[in-house]
């Protein structure tokens, strides 16, 4: 059963939730245990291999002690986010869904263009809808890829805020 | 007494806690806080690093330590202004936004001088309340973004399994052989050959209408009298060029470059409106 499922998460370019990996084994009376081997992977790994939740599903990725390593390999790291583009990420992240005036509101300043092309590009925003006001401003959200990316299970597992204000704790939202 | 040789002094600068020591917190103090000491060459550095008045702002305050929901407006103003006006003399370019956030420091000081109404419902309305929301607002994003930062990255910080990526078969062509290329071939020759769209090559001189507007309103303004409309179309032309004609006829009258009168027989003639004879 551990096979099998090793089979499937290195075969697939995406996290695969339970409802994906309970749709491919039932009726499928060989594979009945394939939960508990699926909690056990999780709990243990594989070899080199480490079972995440990211994004509502699970990927398989190198185990964290090999890290310094596999960084020797991928010699050029990525480029590290400017803070212009992690802030306004930050806000469609931690607001969404948001409006792009909405953006510029809380961060005080203009929007660029090439931020948020280069956050589509990546695949970590995306448009949900329109807002039912004057000139239906697009509403951007975050797509499982930004999750994937930063390996978080879902929305509400990102981080605390940590205020850099000293008796600021009672922050209005 | 203005120890940086504040340019404006008079205007907001002075207005309020200018002549007590500078309270930060409830207390005072009388030296200068230390957020105010510029590094003689990191002022250029400090203004790029800044997307925008609201952050130079923030960052203020926070140097000062002063609490956002009680800011010492005259304090935070002639700091912030000091940073504009050294911005100015080392001729960096501001954008303007960094003007008007000066400017509205300046009219929340402004609206504090003035006293409190007596009655009202918003008795407890403090003009610095949108000020410090904004500021609120900009804090929290750049709480989130260090929350963000600190999440570990694909690529940096773990690398997922990468898989080889199996694109689906190409379905199987269908079988094809060679008498079907040539009944295929043979079909094509037999169509019937489809006629060419008639094509109308368009003469310029003919149907140049902005060439007629011009040439029908220079004839019309060279002799100011009633046209009959038979008189301004071309004699002999052919049917395109009398079409052009009329149309540019009608265009210059929807442009009221040309009117209609009407004459004694009930009939009606082609005129240049009076104001543009004389206008001309």
């Amino acid at each position: 059963m551990r096979e099998a499922l090793l089979a499937l998460f290195l075969s697939s370019a995406e996290p695969l939730t339970r409802a994906r990996l309970a749709g491919i084994f039932d009726g499928d009376p060989g594979c009945a245990g394939w939960e508990a081997a699926l909690d056990m992977l999780l709990a243990t790994g594989d070899g080199p291999l480490q079972l995440v939740c990211v994004a509502g599903g699970y990927r398989l990725q190198i185990h964290p002690r090999h890290n310094a390593l596999v960084a020797r390999l991928h010699v050029e790291p990525p480029r590290p986010l400017s803070r212009a583009t992690l802030e306004t990420l930050a806000v469609i992240a931690y607001q969404q869904p948001v409006t792009r005036p909405e953006i510029e509101h809380w961060r005080g300043v203009a929007v660029s263009v090439q931020i948020m092309q280069q956050l589509q590009e990546r695949g970590w925003i995306t448009i949900s809808g329109h807002r039912d006001t004057p000139g239906r401003p697009a509403l951007w959200v975050t797509t499982p890829g930004f999750l994937e990316h930063f390996s978080l299970p879902s929305l509400a597992a990102l981080p605390e805020i940590v205020t850099m204000e000293e008796g600021q704790t009672d922050m209005r939202a | 007494m203005q120890p940086w040789g504040w340019p404006m002094s008079g205007t907001t600068a002075e207005s309020g806690a200018s002549a007590a020591p500078v309270r930060i917190h409830g207390q005072a103090r009388a030296d200068l806080p230390d957020g105010l000491f510029v590094p003689p060459d990191a002022l250029e550095l400090l203004l790029e690093s800044f997307s925008g008045p609201l952050e130079l702002l923030l960052w203020l305050i926070r140097r000062n330590r002063m609490d956002i929901r009680d800011i010492p407006v005259a304090e935070v103003t002639r700091q912030y202004l000091h940073y504009l006006h050294e911005a100015r003399r080392r001729n960096l370019e501001l954008a303007a936004e960094y003007l008007v956030m000066a400017a509205w420091l300046a009219e929340i000081k402004a609206r504090m001088l003035l006293p409190v109404l007596p009655a009202g419902d918003d008795t407890d309305f403090d003009p610095r309340l949108e000020l410090a929301r904004r500021l609120e607002a900009l804090a929290m994003v750049q709480g989130q973004a260090a929350a963000l930062r600190t999440l570990s990255q694909a690529g940096r910080d773990f690398w997922p399994v990468c898989p080889a990526l199996h694109p689906d078969l190409f379905p199987a062509p269908p079988p094809v052989f060679l008498t079907d290329l040539a009944n295929a071939w043979r079909a094509l020759l037999l169509r019937p050959s489809r006629r060419l769209p008639p094509a109308h090559t368009l003469v310029h001189p003919h149907m140049g209408l902005r060439l007629r507007m011009v040439e029908m309103l220079l004839l019309c303004r060279r002799e100011p009298r009633p046209w009959f409309l038979n008189e301004l179309l071309p004699l002999r032309a052919d049917r395109l060029a009398v079409a052009v004609s009329l149309l540019a006829v009608l265009e210059l009258l929807r442009q009221r470059a040309l009117a209609l009168v009407g004459n004694e027989d009930g009939g009606w003639q082609i005129v240049v409106p009076a104001a543009q004879v004389f206008g001309s």
